[in-house]
């Protein structure tokens, strides 16, 4: 009996040492062996595309008639072109100036678009000088091919009633600006 | 007589001693086998066909303008291979780098089923064909910015990973 109960006495006792060497060897196993995970991967394509232009191509229009005028004639200006050269759309904006002696009320720059083959007629367009009057569109080239031309006419007058600039010369300024649509 | 019985059992004791010290002990014992079996792995696999640029749906080519309003977009079919018991992935996308970032900027990303969305990535529990679609932006404002004009813009390519998805 006595020694049954010496067993049992030492059965807890073994118990932890037994449970240590377990975890041991668990430790072990752990650190040799690795976790596997799986990965994969796949590349898509890129892309290398060039940026287009905005431009424009203006011909001013030249005198017809000879450049000189006197009060309450005018001199006709034809043969002007403007031409998309840019892969976008513009929207169009005309400045005129003029620089000379001459008073305000004296002299008028009328300026005309019209498309290719259609008569173009100059017009009034407001204000003067420096006025900045929108115009219309000018559709894209794209792609480098030829823009779609426009006409541009102009017609300058100086009023019956000026007074000022006889024997001088006044030089006027078109500029056209186009910003895209 | 009692003496005799003494005698008696002290020989037989000493017999079994004996007997013991010069046998063997017996002991048996059985074995078998397990069948053999072979287990085949699983796949996790990602393969790729060509993609198609378009610029403002056509094709993207190299006479192709851009200009601020266009866009690019991109598809390109992938093929998961996700064969395995419980087998999930996560798929992220690296995006690849645009060289001038104020030109065109990201505007879409997304990848077919049996992709489903998920955070920053997407998860899939089965293989199939998704359809990864890139779209790109050049805003355009009222900012004039002519720098770019005529600029070659270069979008890197992007990656698609996938990585098996580990559940706790």
């Amino acid at each position: 009996m006595n020694r049954r109960a010496d067993r049992a006495r030492s059965r807890p006792r073994m118990l932890p040492a037994v449970l240590a060497a377990g975890v041991v060897l668990a430790g072990v196993a752990a650190a040799q062996s690795s976790t596997a995970l799986w990965t994969a991967s796949a590349p898509s394509h890129g892309i290398t595309v060039t940026a287009g232009t905005a431009g424009i191509e203006f011909v001013a229009p030249q005198p017809v008639d000879g450049a000189t005028i006197s009060p309450g004639a005018s001199v006709e200006l034809q043969g002007g072109s403007l031409r998309a050269t840019g892969d976008v759309e513009l929207e169009l904006s005309v400045t005129r100036d003029a620089t000379g002696t001459f008073s305000d009320g004296d002299v008028f720059l009328q300026l005309g678009f019209a498309e290719p083959g259609e008569e173009c007629v100059p017009t009034e367009m407001g204000l003067w000088p420096g006025a900045r009057v929108g115009i219309g569109r000018l559709t894209a080239s794209g792609g480098g091919a030829p823009g779609v031309s426009m006409q541009v006419c102009a017609l300058f007058l100086m009023a019956e009633t000026a007074t000022e600039g006889s024997g001088a010369a006044v030089r006027t300024a078109i500029t056209i600006t186009g910003v895209q649509r | 007589m009692k003496r005799i019985i003494h005698g008696t059992v002290a020989a037989a004791a000493a017999a079994a001693l004996c007997a013991g010290g010069s046998g063997s002990m017996a002991s048996w014992q059985g074995a078998t086998t397990t069948e053999q079996t072979t287990f085949t792995m699983g796949e996790l696999g990602l393969t790729t066909s060509p993609g198609t640029w378009l610029m403002d749906g056509a094709a993207a080519t190299e006479s192709s303008r851009a200009v601020p309003g266009s866009t690019l977009r991109y598809t390109q079919v992938f093929t998961l291979t996700l064969d395995g018991d419980g087998l999930a992935a996560r798929i992220t996308l690296d995006a690849g780098a645009v060289s001038r970032g104020d030109a065109f900027e990201p505007s879409g990303v997304s990848l077919s089923a049996p992709a489903v969305p998920d955070g920053d990535g997407w998860l899939v529990t089965q293989g199939g064909d998704m359809t990864l679609t890139l779209e790109f932006e050049w805003p355009k404002g009222a900012e004039i910015d002519d720098a770019a004009q005529g600029a070659d813009i270069t979008i890197d390519a992007s990656e698609l990973l996938v990585v098996q998805e580990v559940t706790p």
